[in-house]
């Protein structure tokens, strides 16, 4: 069968035409393709029935934990259940640290059983494909749910296109091959198995444009990646390819460590705009050089994840593809029962997870204000970021700040920044407290 | 009622019970009483308030075995009379400093943002009595995990950081005569259920099953911090 069509698949299916006709499709709002009426999709999962007002978390991602978690703590009425596709939570930060060995990988990951065991919500393992916001359906490849509620926290994608890799063959090769390591998992697996073989050349990183996800990071993992150079005596240097004109932050911090840390071993190339990648002749182009490289970890440009474009809520003049919401309640404009939190939400604050876990605090409040007919203050949310630059003693850097909204220029400026950029011990040590910290706001 | 009879008062009361409803009164009806424990120090011996060491950072579990609380001598005295509002939960008024100059307090050492705590083997929640970088200010109690700043002049109160509420106050008796220290209660949010189902296998692996929440009663040794952990992390 070449061409399938929505018709041959309902036949298939076994659903009738007018069975078709009336499926939730047919009125949904959220303006997807998705016959999801179709099969098993198209009946209620198998959960227990809800014993409140339902509010459906998609993402069991930094945001969607904590979401999870502090809904049921503010309003205890609520059923809460956390839909996620993953089987094991894996944390993004501290993975840099991780891949030269500071901690073990149990240090990473989690259990989302016991996250909803001590927290009084439902985990559900299913992967979600569409939302009918009329008739308050979310549809997961198990069946759907029902909701009075819905809260959207499914984090980031990958842009290939935006580094000029769009055919599909050289977007998985890249992929599969040189992984950007920014959703964890398998990615970060294979960046520390890579690093592992490596005999020695270039080992290439890069930083996108735009509001990344964790703007620290990639210079961190320069760092981390460094360090295991210097350690393991390999020799060869590893090349970080900037689309920024400098360090987007933490700058004095970075340099320092590259300059004195990493004299001969980093190679820095600010204003490093990709414009493509020749993946099986290890090439990556800039407008005016092209970089060889052995091996690496190419971080694309970031969008929001696909979920957000695929219920139809992307904002008109999004370049990453992020929700409309409401910049301060978070509701997508014109739903009040639809919210989208975490790395895809459209303001311009540092897409980290401390951000996500204070504004879900936050984003819980409004939700349960909302129940009860009440508005609540808005809070803005918080930005810890310490970022490891040496090992052996563990030492790092750190960053503090919250935000303002700017009226005139209608966004969120950093406010009230602290920044250390001298790196020591103390701050190494305060730097795994901080995700220990972290996991127990999610976990327990 | 002054200060002084207050005290008195509270030690012609025998035992906790009896004292605790005179605590009570004063502190506006915001004592959570445990059992009574006096401050001794690591052979069991009476501890006196002047022997305590000002701006030292002293830790004592109370009022469970694995629950560390800060002992500290300020530099000054603490006013009574501070009324905290945490963010979500009743307000309550600090009963300020004991001892003969007002400077004594104790404070509960799990931070109320995620329960960073000291242990044996660091602490990343510290008194400060040089200036910390983080608080931009010495003399206060600071939580590296996330940057929180408490005030321990003022009851702990928040003075920045995410923290949802002061540190846990520690109700202190003092007797003038004798210039021994007992803990009484606690007075403001606990958070011992929370640091129990957070820390539940490391406790139990520390302590032995279940022995980390046994109540504390008789004595509370007290220890210098830097006795009591390995590594004090400061930022
Ligand atoms: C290497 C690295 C280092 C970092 N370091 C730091 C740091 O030091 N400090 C810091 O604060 N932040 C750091 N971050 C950033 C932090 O990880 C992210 O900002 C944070 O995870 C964002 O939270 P989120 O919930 O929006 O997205 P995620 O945590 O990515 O969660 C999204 C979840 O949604 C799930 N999902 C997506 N679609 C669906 C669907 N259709 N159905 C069901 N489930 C779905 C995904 O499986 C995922 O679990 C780092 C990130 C990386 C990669
Ligand atoms: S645990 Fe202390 S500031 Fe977060």
């Amino acid at each position: 069968m070449n061409k399938f069509s929505r018709r041959s698949f309902f036949k298939l299916s076994g659903i009738t035409a007018a069975a078709a006709a009336t499926t939730p499709l047919a009125a949904c709002a959220s303006g997807s393709d998705i016959p999801h009426a179709a099969g098993i999709t198209g009946k209620a999962a198998d959960l227990p029935k809800a014993k409140g007002p339902r509010v459906v978390v998609v993402g069991g991602g930094w945001s969607g934990l904590t979401m999870a978690k502090y809904l049921k703590k503010e309003h205890p009425d609520f059923d809460v259940v956390l839909i996620e596709k993953r089987g094991l939570f894996m944390s993004c930060p501290i993975t840099n640290l991780w891949l030269a060995d500071q901690v073990k990988l149990e240090f990473l990951d989690h259990s989302f059983l016991d996250a909803a065991k001590n927290n009084n919500y439902i985990f559900f393992n299913a992967t979600v494909i569409d939302v009918d916001r009329k008739s308050r359906k979310v549809y997961t490849e198990q069946g759907y749910l029902k909701y009075e509620y819905l809260v959207l926290a499914p984090g980031i994608d990958y842009n290939y296109s935006a580094i000029g890799v769009t055919d599909p063959v050289d977007v998985n090769t890249l992929k599969t091959n040189y992984p950007a390591g920014f959703m964890p998992g398998s990615e970060h697996l294979s960046i520390k198995n890579k690093l592992a073989e490596f005999e020695g050349g270039v080992f290439v990183l890069t930083v996108p444009q735009g509001n990344y996800r964790c703007l620290p990071a990639p210079y961190e993992r320069t760092c981390m990646v460094a360090a295991e150079f210097k350690k393991q005596k390999i020799k060869g240097k590893v090349l970080l390819l900037d689309g920024n004109p400098d360090i987007t932050i933490k700058k004095d911090g970075f340099h320092h460590a590259f300059d004195e840390l990493y004299k001969g071993i980093v190679e820095y190339q600010p204003g490093a705009i990709i414009k493509s990648v020749d993946v099986a002749g290890k090439t990556i182009k800039t407008e005016f050089d092209s970089y060889k490289f052995d091996d690496g970890a190419i971080y694309p440009r970031v969008r929001a994840s696909r979920l957000i474009e695929t219920l139809g809520l992307v904002k008109p003049d999004s370049p990453q593809f992020e929700a409309n919401i409401d910049p301060f309640k978070y509701n997508v404009i014109g739903d009040e029962h639809v919210y989208v939190t975490g790395d895809a939400r459209p303001m311009g604050f540092s897409k980290s997870g401390n951000t996500s876990n204070s504004e879900a605090h936050y984003v819980a409040k409004v939700i349960a204000a909302h129940a009860q007919g009440k508005e609540i203050p808005w809070e803005s949310p918080h930005t810890v970021c310490f970022s490891a630059v040496m090992i052996d003693p563990l030492e790092s850097i750190s960053v503090d700040a919250h935000y303002k909204y700017n009226e005139k220029e209608k966004h969120f400026g950093f406010y009230d920044v602290k920044m250390v950029q001298n790196w020591s011990a103390d701050r190494g040590q305060a730097n795994l407290e901080w995700a220990r910290g972290m996991y127990r706001d999610m976990f327990s | 009622m002054e200060r002084r009879e207050f005290v008195k008062l509270c030690m012609t009361a025998a035992t906790a019970v009896a004292a605790a409803p005179r605590v009570l009164a004063e502190t506006g009806g915001s004592l959570h009483t445990h059992e009574r424990a006096q401050l001794t120090d690591r052979q069991g011996r009476p501890l006196t308030a002047h022997a305590l060491r000002r701006q030292e950072t002293y830790v004592f579990n109370y009022p469970y075995a694995s629950t560390p609380c800060f002992l500290l001598r300020l530099k000054e005295p603490a006013p009574d009379g501070l009324e905290l509002k945490p963010k979500e939960g009743s307000p309550y008024t600090w009963p300020g400093g004991v001892g003969r100059d007002h400077s004594v307090v104790a404070f509960s050492a799990i931070c109320p943002h995620q329960l960073s705590f000291p242990s044996a083997v660091r602490s990343v929640i510290d008194y400060r009595r040089d200036k910390s970088q983080a608080a931009g200010r010495a003399g206060v109690i600071v939580c590296c995990a996330h940057g929180s700043v408490y005030d321990p002049t003022h009851g702990a109160r928040v003075l920045g950081g995410p923290a949802p509420q002061p540190l846990t106050t520690i109700a202190l008796e003092h007797d003038p005569r004798t210039d021994h220290l007992y803990a009484v209660g606690t007075m403001g949010i606990e958070v011992f259920d929370q640091f129990f189902s957070a820390y539940r296998k490391e406790l139990n692996q520390y302590y032995g099953r279940g022995a980390y929440r046994e109540p504390v009663s008789g004595k509370a040794p007290v220890e210098t911090m830097d006795r009591y952990t390995r590594n004090r992390i400061h930022c």
